[in-house]
């Protein structure tokens, strides 16, 4: 069996800068105890191990604050685990999120550009397929506007026409299945749609059940931090509904 | 370390460019008067320095206006890099959020986009060389590695700015009046004739000195740079940014999980 993601052991912290408080300072200064640490850590993943196979639809499910999409992002190589270690076996990777790099003094044009070139796209690739980001986004005359003129269901139209026309052969996908108004939506949806049923790997995070039922194989269950189950779709999803109707 | 470098840079240089273009044009997009910025921008300071020093104090050197300019090129590029440089991975982090890009970038990208602008700067230079009737000798061309040297320096302290700026949130507080004292300590508006003999090697510690004084050298006085204080600058600068990307790389994918 050909596995595509090998994640083994991984934990991940995310680290607080904490301001310096006079107060605390004297007290930590001053006491003979054990000092405390300048930085507070937030423990996001625990000891998360798990395989995907190539060419498998993934959904993962767990509720706020679980740890999903920090595991995608490590998944997309943005961040390094703090201890484990996760083998990716393709170079050709890309994360689908709303939360967007666009700079907004730049007009919607030149954000094409700057983020299909982050997203793996060459510059003659982008050429050839500038015309049709650009009508995807049905922004028409507003793309030549900066970014900080557009409304957020305009932004999130064009996060979504960029993000959608890369193809890689392995794809994250958070939480991103239809954006923008009624049309949009329905043509979003489509077009993810086509992106998960071809070939390629896709790992998904969603809160719609449905839409997971409709296209995962697989789904992997965090809670705090932590790999509850992973398995067959119909399975951990009943036993997941259980568990959020505790 | 230097080979992933490399690596990354090429893998990366289509974003790279197209990026220094881009924020070229950026802050200037905006205004009225456009890429007149470019050049309004130093001939306004120049200005600003020639008042205060030439017609208020009137201790001015010879050619004032040619003499401050020479020094303020070569500080704008410098301080606009730090500026930016310090901050440059927070201001960036809505696309460090979403895919990896190799954070040694920035300011390269940064420093690079000065650099631009101070070679436009040269057009008022040579406006101004014509106006005060100072015509460049062959030693003019000494100029290249000035700026070469000038580059690498720049490129090194920014490097080390971006990785500190990240954990000390109050640097960019404290930068701002770092650089402003270390432009008054940096003979830019005076020349080291002023201080006496006795204390000048103290400034030939700050390596602007060496770099005004250089720049001056070739511009206005038909001179060579001072080459071993260039040198010596350049192995600092290489020591710096050998040292700068190899935390950075240790760092490279860290720096986002930091809130």
């Amino acid at each position: 069996m050909e596995y595509i993601i090998e994640v083994e052991n991984l934990s991940l912290n995310y680290r607080f800068i904490k301001s310096l408080s006079f107060k605390e300072w004297a007290i930590n200064s001053f006491s003979l105890g054990k000092k405390q640490s300048k930085t507070r850590t937030f423990k996001a993943l625990q000891d998360v191990s798990f395989k995907i196979e190539k060419g498998k639809t993934v959904g993962i499910i767990g509720e706020n604050g679980a740890g999903k999409s920090t595991l995608l992002k490590v998944l997309a190589n943005v961040y390094a685990p703090d201890e484990g270690t996760v083998k990716i076996n393709t170079d050709s990777v890309s994360l689908l999120t709303l939360a967007t790099g666009f700079k907004s003094e730049l007009t919607g044009l030149e954000n094409i550009y700057i983020n299909g070139l982050l997203l793996g796209l060459s510059k003659k690739e982008l050429d050839e397929k500038f015309e049709e980001i650009a009508s995807f986004s049905e922004l028409g005359e507003f793309l030549s506007n900066p970014v900080r003129t557009y409304s957020s269901g305009m932004k999130s139209k064009l996060a979504f026409s960029i993000a959608s026309h890369v193809n890689p052969d392995l794809l994250f996908i958070d939480e991103v299945f239809s954006v923008g108004d009624a049309r949009f939506r329905k043509k979003s949806s489509a077009k993810i749609k086509e992106l998960i049923k071809s070939d390629r790997t896709v790992v998904m995070v969603s809160h719609n059940e449905d839409q997971i039922k409709e296209l995962c194989n697989e789904v992997i269950w965090l809670d705090k931090g932590k790999l509850i189950a992973q398995g067959d779709t119909l399975d951990i999803l009943k036993e997941y509904k259980v568990f959020s109707n505790r | 370390m230097i080979k992933n470098a490399l690596n990354d840079f090429f893998k990366f240089k289509d974003y790279f460019a197209y990026n220094v273009r881009v924020n070229l044009r950026l802050k200037v997009s905006n205004t009225f008067l456009g890429y007149l910025w470019w050049l309004l921008d130093p001939l306004l300071q120049m200005l600003v320095y020639t008042i205060i020093v030439d017609f208020i104090f009137r201790r001015g050197e010879a050619n004032f206006p040619v003499f401050v300019f020479c020094g303020l090129l070569s500080w704008k590029w410098f301080s606009s890099t730090m500026n930016y440089s310090v901050s440059c991975i927070k201001s960036n982090s809505g696309v460090l959020n979403q895919v990896y890009v190799p954070k040694f970038l920035f300011p390269l990208q940064e420093t690079t986009v000065n650099f631009v602008k101070f070679l436009f700067g040269f057009i008022i230079l040579f406006v101004m060389l014509f106006f005060f009737k100072i015509v460049p000798t062959i030693h003019f061309f000494e100029i290249i590695p000035i700026v070469f040297s000038n580059y690498l320096f720049i490129f090194a302290v920014s490097l080390i700015l971006t990785h500190l700026g990240v954990f000390i949130a109050d640097l960019k507080n404290l930068l701002g009046h770092l650089i402003r004292i270390w432009w008054y300590l940096s003979p830019g508006m005076y020349s080291l004739n002023f201080i006496s003999e006795k204390y000048r090697w103290v400034f030939w510690l700050n390596p602007n000195t060496a770099f005004f004084e250089s720049y001056r050298n070739v511009i206005m006085y038909s001179k060579s740079p001072h080459y071993i204080s260039l040198i010596i600058w350049d192995v600092i600068s290489l020591i710096l940014i050998y040292v700068g990307l190899r935390i950075i790389y240790q760092f490279d994918r860290s720096y986002s999980k930091i809130i």
